[in-house]
């Protein structure tokens, strides 16, 4: 069969490898089982060898402890049975030899001079062993054997097997081969025909014909398949380049409607008195930036990557950097604002605005940003600062020379107060001694002017003892700790009852006002807001008198509320100021210092006080303790306890 | 009945007992030149002392001969004071499988005498062996003997000399008498063996 070109190298290999894989399969497996054979001989014989040595050892150990040599050469002597050893010899235990055996053809052997340790040595075609005789740990002596060890001749055995093996098999093979070469080569070299012929005519729509269901059969099936897909492939190709022509046509048009809109933004970029600036993604410059180049004078190589910063001032340079990284990397909006050197030198401030444009995705695309000349409004704004400081300045100033007055003002009314009580004490003293030394020698009208000094000169007493306790206040250092008002304020309730056991008053005080203070202070402010609500109840006819304490988000307000005698809140201006009073000193008595006092002990707490009242309605005062003076705890309305004193 | 054993003290420490087998060599050695071929007694009796040794190793006694397993075979000699001193030298620090070698000099024999080999040299007088073989006949003793007498007198193994070299012969049947078994090498390589009753 004469097939195309090309296939009969197709057959060549298919037999080449048959022939080349039973050669190399055969080969190997012969070496192996040569080398195998041969270690498994060399084994067998060294054991046989060893075993015999030990027997011949054991039978002559007697005669070798009681010296009888002929029995030793007795016993080696039957070594005839064994031809394949050539010579044998037993040593005694000093060396030497005690006994010998030649084959037949091997008499002019020479035996070792002298015993050797165990061992078994193959030289050539000789295999020599010795074996030491041992009986109860001693060394008797030693057996020596020497015996052919043919493996030569096995060897060329081996070969003469192995070689007819091979060719035989070459032979099986090569038979076979040349069977199987037409099952398979025949399709082969059909698909091949089709296939020259679709090259040669460019005819996609002949087949193949499929005869076997083998790999052959496979790739007839493939072949078939590969033409339906090429022919398919080629309509296909046919279809899509008319649609990318057109696809090709619209874009071009997008293009360049791009291109105009993106070269009139870019106009306006440049006309425009901001900067304006683009980073890629990662926040680097990529692209020149003309309005910042214009601005800074930087050439288009110097802003690529950060290089635009170094135009930022050096003061500014490090926080606007960071900033930016910030912000890129959380690519959140950026803001911030920095000096600019201008191309002339001149720094000037701008505040610079960054945001990311994203992809449909959410992905950034690039950041875009405006920097914005705001040197005029700072340096303005810094203005204002300075005045604003130096103001706050001079009030600082003034505040305290005013404090220093008042201080001078305060210590000189202490003094004259002391001063004014020692012949006040005189007065009212001598007065009381005239009383009661002779009185009885003053008329009745002497009397009551007695009494009336004596009035007037105690008055005079307690308005003295206010007046230093209010300058006291002013001076003394406040001692803070936790001061629980609600008891305090029943503390002072009480005494008051007991004052005027006469008097039947409703009080109500919530419990569990607590403040931060000094407890000697409010209790004065306390002792005074809640003595007014006593005294201005005194002609009511139910009267009623409360303690509490409002909450605010922020802070709390205390108050103490009457329904006592009110007040007009037209005065209400005048009712902390020192001697001021709303009422007749007939109708209630009192020195017009109590307010002034509280308010100097709400001041000292940095708190704030007032009232709120309506003439005859009653009057509540209210007082907070600013930040120090609150304490978390907020005063329960279920806690508010009522008493009604008797 | 009263007897007396003459017993070397033993010396127990290794020193000792290197230093008896230096002394040993050399006077092995002083020997060896003085009186290489002129003493030939001198090495019969070295033979014999190292064969009596090497006889303890192919003889199986009855359990009963011994205690424990690791009881020294006791070999005792009559009437050969210079042998014994050969011996002596021979078994020292020597074993049998387990068992240590002792040598006792004896004056007299006595079935009590609690010995595994017994050697009569020539030094007892003719009567005096048969009546020494006869008292130790049913004990489990390998009876060792150098002349003909004590062939005579039913000796286990006997020396004699053959062709200049120290030879043996065995009764097998003495051996059984005295309920000993005999390695097989051991008769292979004696010079006769004597079956049947003597």
């Amino acid at each position: 069969m004469r097939g195309p070109p090309g296939l009969s190298s197709v057959r060549a290999k298919l037999l080449a490898g048959v022939l080349l894989t039973s050669i190399a399969a055969l080969l190997v497996n012969g070496v192996a089982l040569l080398f195998y054979d041969l270690r498994g001989y060399r084994e067998a014989g060294a054991k046989d060898m060893t075993t015999q040595a030990d027997l011949i050892g054991r039978a002559t150990s007697a005669a070798l402890q009681f010296d009888d040599p002929e029995f030793a050469a007795n016993n080696l002597a039957l070594l005839r049975v064994r031809p394949s050893v050539r010579a044998a010899a037993i040593y005694n235990s000093r060396g030497a030899v005690f006994a010998r055996y030649f084959r037949a053809d091997a008499a002019q052997d020479v035996l070792p001079r002298l015993p050797e340790a165990d061992s078994v040595k193959v030289a050539g075609d000789r295999m020599t062993v010795f074996r030491r005789v041992v009986d109860n740990d001693e060394i008797l002596g030693t057996v020596y054997l020497a015996a052919d060890f043919e493996i030569y001749r096995r060897l060329a055995d081996y070969a003469v097997i192995a070689g007819s093996v091979m060719l035989i098999a070459l032979l099986v093979a090569l038979l076979l081969s040349a069977w199987l070469q037409a099952a398979v080569t025949r399709p082969i070299i059909g698909v091949a025909r089709l296939a020259r012929k679709v090259v040669e005519q460019r005819d996609y729509s002949v087949r193949a014909s499929k005869s076997t269901d083998d790999e052959v059969g496979v790739l007839v099936d493939a072949f078939n398949d590969m033409l339906s897909e090429i022919e398919r492939r080629t309509a296909a190709l046919e279809h899509s380049k008319t649609q990318l022509e057109r696809e090709a046509a619209e874009r071009s048009e997008a293009e360049r409607a791009l291109r105009t809109s993106e070269e009139r933004y870019r106009s306006l970029v440049v006309v425009s008195a901001q900067i304006v600036w683009t980073t890629n993604a990662d926040g680097q410059v990529i692209e020149p930036l003309p309005t910042w180049e214009a601005y800074t004078g930087q050439g288009d190589s110097e802003i690529m990557g950060l290089g635009a910063a170094d135009a930022i001032h050096p003061d500014e340079r490090g926080q606007a950097l960071d900033l930016w990284r910030q912000a890129v990397e959380a690519g959140t909006p950026y803001a911030t604002e920095f000096r600019l050197r201008r191309r002339d030198g001149v720094y000037r401030w701008f505040a610079a605005r960054g945001v990311p444009v994203r992809r449909a995705d959410g992905s950034i695309k690039e950041w875009v940003g405006t920097c914005t000349d705001i040197h005029d409004q700072k340096i303005a704004a810094e203005e204002i600062q300075r005045l604003n400081e130096e103001l706050e300045q001079r009030v600082r100033q003034r505040t305290a020379q005013l404090e220093d007055k008042n201080r001078e003002l305060e210590a000189f009314s202490y003094s004259v107060s002391h001063d004014l009580r020692a012949p006040l004490r005189a007065i009212d003293g001598f007065s009381q001694a005239l009383v009661e030394d002779f009185g009885e020698q003053v008329d009745e009208e002497g009397r009551r002017y007695l009494s009336r000094i004596r009035s007037a000169t105690q008055r005079m007493g307690q308005l003295i003892d206010d007046l230093l306790t209010l300058s006291r206040i002013s001076r003394v250092e406040l001692s803070w700790s936790t001061v629980d008002l609600s008891a305090m304020a029943r503390q002072i309730i009480d005494e008051l009852k007991h004052c005027n056991a006469e008097r039947t008053v409703e009080v109500s005080i919530w419990d569990g006002v607590l403040v931060h203070g000094d407890p000697r202070l409010l209790r004065i402010a306390l002792e005074n807001l809640l003595g007014n609500a006593w005294k201005f109840t005194e002609r009511t006819s139910a009267p009623r008198v409360e303690f509490g304490a409002l909450e605010d988000q922020e802070r709390s307000t205390y108050f103490v509320r009457d329904n006592g005698a009110g007040f007009d809140m037209a005065h209400a201006g005048n009712l902390f100021g020192a001697f001021q009073r709303l009422h007749a000193v007939t109708d209630f008595p009192g020195t017009g210092i109590g307010l002034a006092t509280v308010q100097r002990i709400v001041h000292r707490h940095h708190g704030r006080i007032w009232a709120n009242a309506q003439r005859g309605r009653g009057a509540t005062f209210f007082f907070t303790l600013g930040e120090a003076g609150d304490l978390a705890q907020a005063p329960e309305e279920s806690g508010r306890s009522a008493s009604a004193a008797s | 009945m009263a007897f007396l054993i003459r017993r070397r003290p033993r010396p127990l420490a290794t020193l000792a007992v290197a230093m008896r087998l230096a002394l040993a060599v050399l006077l092995i050695a002083a020997t060896a030149a003085s009186a290489v071929e002129g003493d030939a007694s001198t090495l019969e009796r070295r033979v014999k002392a190292a064969f009596l040794y090497k006889f303890a190793g192919y003889v199986e006694w009855p359990a009963q001969a011994f205690v424990r397993p690791d009881d020294p075979v006791v070999i005792g000699v009559v009437g050969a004071d210079a042998l014994a001193d050969e011996l002596e030298q021979v078994v020292a620090g020597r074993r049998v499988g387990n068992r240590p070698l002792i040598t006792r000099r004896l004056d007299r024999v006595d079935p009590a005498a609690r010995v595994h080999i017994l050697f009569v040299g020539r030094g007892v007088d003719r009567g005096q062996v048969f009546d020494l073989l006869a008292r130790m006949q049913r004990e489990p003793v390998l009876t060792v003997t150098e002349a003909d007498s004590g062939w005579l007198a039913g000796s286990v193994i006997n020396f004699v000399i053959d062709n200049d070299k120290v030879r043996f012969q065995i009764s097998a049947a003495a051996a059984e008498g005295h309920g000993l078994r005999l390695g097989s090498q051991l008769l292979a390589v004696a010079r006769e063996v004597r079956r049947g009753s003597p």
